[in-house]
């Protein structure tokens, strides 16, 4: 296995209250400054994750939590990609081809206007977005 | 026991290596010659999140955009090069573990219970083609490889 040994670094920043998973930029002999993930259960040995905090010390961004609004953006924003995806994925190929849809029963093409209703209706939920009740898909399709 | 290629001797009976110039060539037609022990120097990939292991995941968020070439179209749009490196935390990798007995890579949260977060380590390079990436938009699965 390849070591290679690390001179430099710059823009450490921790990414937990107990400043032991970091973010940073180093100066790499193969790849020049790349930036780095260093976690404590890194499985890969060929860079030293002790010189690096050695290096490291206290010279580093402090961690900053995000706050419960950039929290919840970023819930709506993960739901909103889920119920698009669903769409995209699930319901367009179904509802816009109209081979597939002809060969649907009644009760079957209820079952997908509830399921697409359902996804459309996702923003609007109570719990939305930390707690959703996703519709289900109809069977034999997921 | 020697060996030969075209008549040229390769092995020695001594079995080491003839450095001999246009014995060997690499596909790019370069001469390999040089003396000494051939060492692999390669990397463990057998275990993943090990340097040289790939994994399929996207980008963790649609809010920052250091490692995407802006597109002059829109503020709230990227493009994700290929070769492109990123830190571990840039990537996105879920996993599915009910269905139809398969793991496999899965993008999103949310939707289901059996959705389990795998934390990387290290830098991965992009080895996907170019895709865009919309913020607050949708991500999309691409292939990446831990290169340190």
């Amino acid at each position: 296995m390849t070591r290679w040994t690390i001179e430099e670094i710059r823009n450490a920043k921790s990414l937990n209250d107990d400043n032991t998973v970091f973010d940073l930029e180093m100066n790499h002999p193969e790849f020049g400054w790349i930036p780095y993930t260093l976690r404590p259960d890194d499985p890969d040995g060929s860079v030293s994750n002790e010189d690096l905090l050695s290096m490291i010390g206290s010279n580093y961004a402090a961690y900053v939590p995000p706050t419960s609004e950039e929290v919840i953006a970023r819930q709506v924003a993960e739901a909103r990609e889920e119920r698009d995806r669903q769409l995209r994925q699930n319901v367009d190929p179904m509802v816009s081809n109209s081979l597939r849809w002809n060969d649907l029963t009644d009760e079957q093409r209820t079952m997908w206007q509830e399921y697409r209703t359902g996804l459309l209706g996702v923003p609007q939920q109570s719990g939305f977005p930390q707690n959703i009740n996703w519709p289900t898909i109809p069977d034999g399709y997921r | 026991m020697g060996f030969e290629i075209n008549g040229m001797p390769v092995l020695t009976n001594s079995h080491g290596f003839v450095n001999q110039t246009n014995t060997f060539r690499t596909m790019k037609g370069q001469d390999i010659l040089g003396s000494g022990n051939i060492t692999d120097t390669g990397s463990d990939v057998l275990e993943y999140n090990k340097v040289g292991s790939f994994t399929v995941g996207c980008f963790n968020t649609s809010y920052d955009f250091p490692y995407r070439v802006a597109n002059s179209l829109s503020s709230n749009f990227g493009w994700m090069l290929t070769n492109n490196i990123v830190p571990a935390t840039e990537i996105k990798v879920r996993y599915r573990s009910n269905y139809g007995g398969y793991n496999y890579s899965f993008y999103t949260s949310g939707a289901y219970d059996d959705v389990s977060i795998t934390y990387l380590s290290g830098s991965w390079k992009h080895k996907s083609i170019q895709y865009g990436v919309a913020g607050g938009g949708l991500n999309k699965p691409a292939l990446w490889q831990r290169v340190a």
